[in-house]
């Protein structure tokens, strides 16, 4: 990791730090923690992890049993430029595996619950596309 | 709408004036922008210079298949303009000039039902007061809560998540417990897979949640709510928690509006993935911070709820549904969230009336039933319709939450079957043995499932005999339905 990359983190991890600071100490500010930090950092590293179960006053394994119960909390940071195509029921009938086939590095996803705009892809900013081809994915992609 | 308002209303009304008309509404939100229509935005707003005012931001109206598009609202009418080019914004612009051509009359659900408003305003308080906003809290606050809850009871008013219990009955549950604080859970969590009602309720008309949620707490008197909202749906919580922000500064939520003091605290959360996330006793684990899993049952929420309170938990739509019951007559209707192989899917609120069809739906989204060789009800937990019983009438009971796909003639639905039997596996949040163990097994007797008939048929009735909660209780629904409906197909 580079320092610049190094730097980037702690800057995140400070803004994850101070938005879990701003919520009270209870337990049941756990989940709202977890988020605070899941949306400055991406991720959850143990460190994050650690810091929301001192916050919150909760055993750090009992954090962490909450934090791998919740399918979007990430435990690895997410893979830079990575596009996710959605899989839900939907966009399968839509023609999602085609996508996935045609366009490299790409991943599953979960329902994004765009049925009606199947079949429906995301960008690593959590942006969704509807309705799109594989050529619109391919340019999007690309550029 | 606007008749026989108290003054109170006539008041906030007078404070916040309508818009002025004509205007163009692009219909933006998550679904909208996942079109584009953020760019048509900004090329009206260019086209139209100094009138560019007269171009607002609105939600989704549902109709998905037609984003990305735009609403002129003209005096008395509006023309909706469906899946927009650079080229076609010309002709909205005729039309908000007075040329709207001979399709001037707008297609929509049209000033009643849940959806009257819904991507059909701007989000400012004016703009809903002028549609009817919170009458129905104004006409309920002129009766006393216990006829309130008679006239819910009368109107036969259900939960609309799915199991359907009669809302007046839950809440007197509730009600008459008057020595401990009471909790008013509202689920938005919304986590099946084809089920999209709740995001477009509170991006397209939050405000129409605020006054279901003060109806419910004038009726049964909450210390507190909790709005639990889907984690991905963060565009629906900003919208909805502005929403929020201007109904207290209007002393709408306080009741000084009424010179009444509710007194009700708010907390919306957002939840973090996974469909056991949308039952309830997980999402009050959820809420407290314990682990979403969900809780043995007795007691119930009503009973011991949320930090062990008597707890309502009611699904979003209920809430935003109890707004139309002083409507003549009293229109009971269900929100539908139509994917799948139709020209027109989107969310439609359609009247379960004794009269409505599958059939009806699907001609409402513009396909031939001959073409759909099924419908999915329900997702994961769900049931096949096939083409046969397309012509069985609906009842809020068939719909469950209202999430319905079609398969067009080429969809091979032994595929489909499995696929929600692996989902089913991949969800199960591995609390209680006949699900964790039930969902993986079931998954690999359906590589055979002609072999292993019988072993399916005793897991189904493990996994709803013996689950903890309704994932595992119903994800045999959907093996059962499949092997009941097209057993050659496996």
């Amino acid at each position: 990791m580079t320092n610049e990359e190094l730097s980037i983190n702690l800057e995140a991890m400070q803004d994850g730090t101070s938005g879990v600071d701003a919520l009270p100490r209870d337990k049941d500010q756990l989940l709202p923690a977890l988020l605070a930090m899941h949306q400055a950092l991406d991720w959850l590293p143990r460190e994050a992890i650690s810091y929301v179960a001192n916050h919150v006053q909760v055993p750090l394994s009992e954090v962490y049993a909450t934090t791998t119960a919740y399918s979007e909390l990430r435990l690895e940071p997410p893979v830079p430029g990575q596009w996710h195509v959605c899989t839900g029921i939907a966009c399968n009938l839509a023609g999602a595996d085609k996508l996935l086939d045609q366009i490299p590095n790409t991943a599953r996803i979960d329902c994004q619950f765009l049925c009606a705009l199947a079949p429906v892809i995301c960008d690593e900013d959590e942006q969704l596309f509807g309705r799109v081809s594989v050529e619109e994915f391919r340019d999007r992609v690309n550029s | 709408m606007k008749t026989n308002a108290s003054a109170p209303l006539a008041r906030l009304r007078e404070q916040h004036p309508a818009p002025r008309l004509p205007r163009i509404l692009v219909h933006c939100g998550t679904a909208g922008n996942a079109m584009g229509a953020t760019r048509y935005l900004e090329e009206l707003r260019i086209a139209l210079g100094d009138r560019s005012d007269s171009v607002v931001e609105a939600a989704s109206d549902g109709a998905n298949w037609a984003a990305p598009a735009a609403t002129v609202a003209q005096g008395t009418y509006m023309r909706r303009f469906e899946r927009l080019d650079l080229h076609g914004i010309d002709d909205v612009i005729a039309c908000f000039n007075g040329d709207c051509g001979d399709e001037a009359n707008y297609a929509g659900t049209g000033g009643r039902g849940l959806t009257a408003r819904l991507g059909r305003n701007d989000g400012t308080l004016g703009d809903v007061l002028a549609q009817g906003g919170y009458s129905a809290l104004d006409r309920a606050l002129t009766s006393t809560p216990e006829q309130l809850l008679d006239a819910i009871e009368d109107a036969g008013f259900t939960g609309r998540g799915g199991a359907h219990f009669p809302v007046a009955t839950k809440w007197r549950l509730a009600a008459a417990d008057t020595h401990r604080p009471r909790m008013l859970v509202v689920n938005a969590e919304e986590g099946e897979p084809g089920v999209f009602k709740d995001r477009h309720l509170l991006e397209g008309d939050p405000h129409r949640l605020i006054e279901g949620i003060l109806i419910a707490h004038y009726a049964v008197g909450f210390e507190r709510a909790y709005v639990y909202i889907n984690g991905q749906a963060r565009t629906a919580r900003a919208i909805f928690e502005n929403a929020l922000a201007d109904a207290a500064a209007a002393e709408i939520f306080s009741g000084a509006a009424w010179n009444q003091t509710f007194g009700l605290k708010i907390h919306v959360r957002s939840g973090a993935g996974g469909y056991v996330c949308g039952e309830e006793s997980v999402i009050l684990n959820s809420i407290e911070g314990e682990r979403p899993v969900p809780r043995y049952k007795p007691p119930y929420a009503t009973d011991r709820g949320l930090f062990g309170n008597p707890t309502i938990i009611n699904n979003a739509e209920t809430l935003c549904a109890i707004t139309t019951v002083f409507e003549k007559p009293p229109p009971p209707t269900k929100l539908v969230s139509l994917s799948g192989d139709v020209p027109r899917p989107g969310l439609y609120e359609i009247p379960v009336d004794g009269a409505t069809t599958w059939t009806s739906l699907l001609v409402m989204a513009g396909t031939n039933p001959l073409d759909v060789q099924a419908i999915l009800i329900g997702g994961p937990s769900g049931v096949f319709v096939m083409a046969e019983q397309f012509e069985e009438v609906l009842e809020m009971r068939s719909l469950g939450a209202g999430g319905v796909v079609a398969f067009g003639s080429n969809t091979d639905l032994s595929q489909i079957t499995r696929e929600l039997a692996s989902y089913n596996m991949r969800e199960s949040c591995g609390e209680c043995t006949p699900c964790r163990e039930g969902t993986t097994r079931m998954v690999a007797l359906l590589e055979h499932p002609a072999e292993h008939r019988k072993e399916i048929a005793n897991l189904i009735e493990i996994l709803t005999e013996g689950s903890l909660c309704q994932l595992g209780g119903m994800a045999g629904r959907p093996i059962q339905s499949a092997l009941d409906q097209f057993p050659t197909a496996f």
